[in-house]
């Protein structure tokens, strides 16, 4: 069942199409992850959502709400951290924290110190006198005090430390145990890949696919030197294996399930030099946005 | 609802003690100054000054008294100044001073309704607005009970008719009374010039608030208002300075707001006080409390439901 659905989203600006017949669906319970460089649509599409435009053309329901028609009662289901997130300068954290606990039905104090206290952040100073990182932790605490059984977070690790962000990425986790569904836009591949169980690709306004990440880690890539073209692969193994380049003397494949079977017409196959490797989330991001090899965390 | 007005009385909070202050301070420091000179000696400057009578919204004859000197106080630029810092500042706020500062998104993240929001900023600011022109009136009241003026009675003397002469009876001295300065003035007179500054605080704030609506950079928001009220301003200044541009009175927002025309009214012919027009000098028509607030008020909530409108189906832009 989806909790949330787009249908040929879209959204110009003048000329510009920043967002191009997006049709998506989230599962209730799961965690989405929104992969796409800068421009893509990410948060057009989360700001689409969230009711804060209006659509071109399309729509996007969340529970069956209509986000644009029904953006308050939509908005009492989520909770939102925006891409850039900022905060009145002049209160203290604390203060803020009671501020924003006090506009949701849903916000809870006692669970914004519990989480404050877990990403270790001082509420005693102003706003102002953070650190970038220290008003992130506290838009994430402000994000995550409350039980809405939908988060959405645009880059919610931006400007953070490796150790913060595994803190954030757990209580992602944390959260879904306890059956919401979140959906995070992000440009660091490897925690997208570490925490999410679909993950969607965005390109200059389009959603090129979407990928299940539990069939994702059971798909190895296997790289290998042949001096002669690769034989055509047998029909048993076209649901298995499938070839990706092949180029000069080196050849890429991909296999799908278990290897056991395709690694048997392999070695039929004179290919040496094997190096098998899982195929991670980064292989999958390069063929859809070849000329951003180098755009890695 | 309630925790929207609790942070925006929190956030404007600082704007409003400074204005107050500054609101209370002046009216305290401004009527006291009446008192450094009598009436008589009043009379004696202002009567040099008999060709600009046709800038002052009420006659002269009304101002030389102490009640007319202190309705003057209402008019004067500081507290004009106090009023559109505030409000301007207010209302500006209200739509693209958020997004300006990136703290919109964040809010509207919460089920916040954009009514609900647009409104609480409309109370907090008329709220302060009402505040601001009561502790005006407050600053008058403290120094009009605090002070005395000094009433000097001449000797006995008698005119030559045709001649500017005066003959003394005697040859005292004049005796200098002090007396209470609320012994001449009513400060219930004054209601009228606290509603009318009050009403131009609505009209402000809903400029500003429509403005701000349209918009996402406050900075262009304060300067729209700002270039607006000096337009208008600028369109009194023209319209009073000759007889053929009179019409422009009707364009200026400048012209319904009268605190000494109102309070004049309200003293010498109290009957037109609460028709929409009244009959002026040489029976010229003119606007009375009111059309003054009926006026004012009434374009003031317009502009606000305008920009109510706008902002409830505007696309809410990323943070600059």
């Amino acid at each position: 069942m989806s909790f949330v659905e787009t249908d040929q989203l879209s959204k110009r600006f003048g000329s510009f199409s920043a967002l191009k017949n997006c049709s998506l669906q989230i599962g209730q319970g799961t965690i989405f992850g929104l992969l796409g460089p800068n421009g893509a649509g990410k948060s057009t599409l989360i700001r689409l959502l969230m009711g804060f435009m209006t659509p071109t053309s399309g729509r996007a329901l969340i529970n069956d709400l209509d986000c644009h028609q029904q953006s308050l009662a939509v908005r009492n289901i989520t909770s939102y951290l925006p891409g850039d997130a900022r905060l009145d300068r002049q209160y203290r954290g604390k203060k803020l924290l009671q501020l924003f606990t006090a506009l949701r039905p849903d916000g809870n104090m006692q669970h914004a110190l519990e989480i404050a206290d877990f990403l270790e952040l001082d509420i005693s100073r102003k706003v102002g006198a953070m650190s970038t990182g220290m008003r992130q932790k506290l838009a994430v605490t402000i994000t995550l005090a409350n039980d809405a059984p939908l988060i959405i977070m645009d880059e919610p690790t931006a400007n953070l430390d490796p150790t913060v962000r595994q803190q954030i990425l757990g209580l992602l986790r944390r959260k879904r145990e306890e059956g919401k569904t979140i959906l995070f836009s992000s440009h660091i591949l490897e925690e997208v890949e570490s925490i999410s169980d679909t993950v969607g690709f965005l390109r200059h306004g389009e959603l090129i696919t979407t990928a299940d990440l539990t069939t994702l880690r059971s798909q190895h890539r296997l790289t290998g030197c042949l001096p002669q073209p690769l034989p055509a692969i047998p029909d048993s193994l076209t649901n298995h294996l499938q070839l990706l380049e092949q180029t000069g003397e080196r050849v890429t494949l991909e296999i799908k399930g278990h290897l056991l079977e395709s690694l048997e017409w392999l070695k039929e196959s004179h290919l040496s030099d094997i190096v098998i490797e899982p195929t991670r989330l980064r292989s999958l991001y390069e063929q859809i946005h070849p000329d951003r090899r180098e755009l890695q965390s | 609802m309630k925790a929207l007005i609790y942070r925006y009385t929190l956030q404007a909070r600082t704007v409003f003690l400074t204005c107050g202050l500054a609101m209370f301070g002046f009216m305290v420091l401004r009527v006291w100054s009446i008192t450094l000179l009598g009436s008589e000696e009043f009379r004696e400057i202002i009567k040099h000054f008999k060709d600009f009578e046709k800038f002052s919204p009420v006659p002269f004859s009304s101002l030389i008294t102490y009640t007319g000197r202190v309705a003057r106080t209402f008019n004067e630029p500081i507290v004009l100044f106090v009023i559109l810092t505030w409000t301007i500042s207010r209302g500006t706020d209200t739509v693209a001073g958020q997004i300006n500062r990136g703290t919109m998104e964040m809010l509207l993240g919460n089920p916040v309704s954009r009514v609900r929001l647009y409104w609480s900023q409309f109370l907090v600011t008329t709220v302060g607005t009402f505040l601001l022109a009561t502790l005006a009136w407050l600053g008058m009241v403290v120094s009009v009970h605090s002070n005395t003026v000094e009433e000097v009675i001449k000797p006995p003397s008698i005119s030559i008719p045709y001649m500017p002469l005066e003959i003394p009876l005697s040859t005292a001295e004049p005796t200098i009374l002090h007396k209470p300065m609320s012994d001449y003035v009513n400060v219930w007179h004054f209601i009228p010039a606290l509603t009318v500054i009050f009403a131009m605080g609505i009209f402000v704030g809903g400029f500003a608030t429509m403005i701000s609506s349209i918009d996402r950079y406050r900075w262009r928001a304060v300067g729209i208002s700002v270039g607006f009220v000096i337009f208008q301003q600028t369109l009194r200044i023209l319209a009073i300075s000759k007889p053929e541009y009179n019409y422009l009175l009707n364009f200026t927002f400048f012209n319904p707001f009268d605190p000494e025309g109102l309070v004049n009214v309200l003293t010498e012919d109290p009957e037109q006080f609460w028709q929409f027009w009244q009959y002026g000098l040489e029976g010229s028509l003119r606007l009375s409390a009111l059309g003054c607030h009926s006026i004012l008020m009434g374009f003031g909530i317009l502009c606000y439901l305008i920009g109510s409108l706008v902002f409830c189906k505007r696309d809410l832009p990323a943070p600059i």
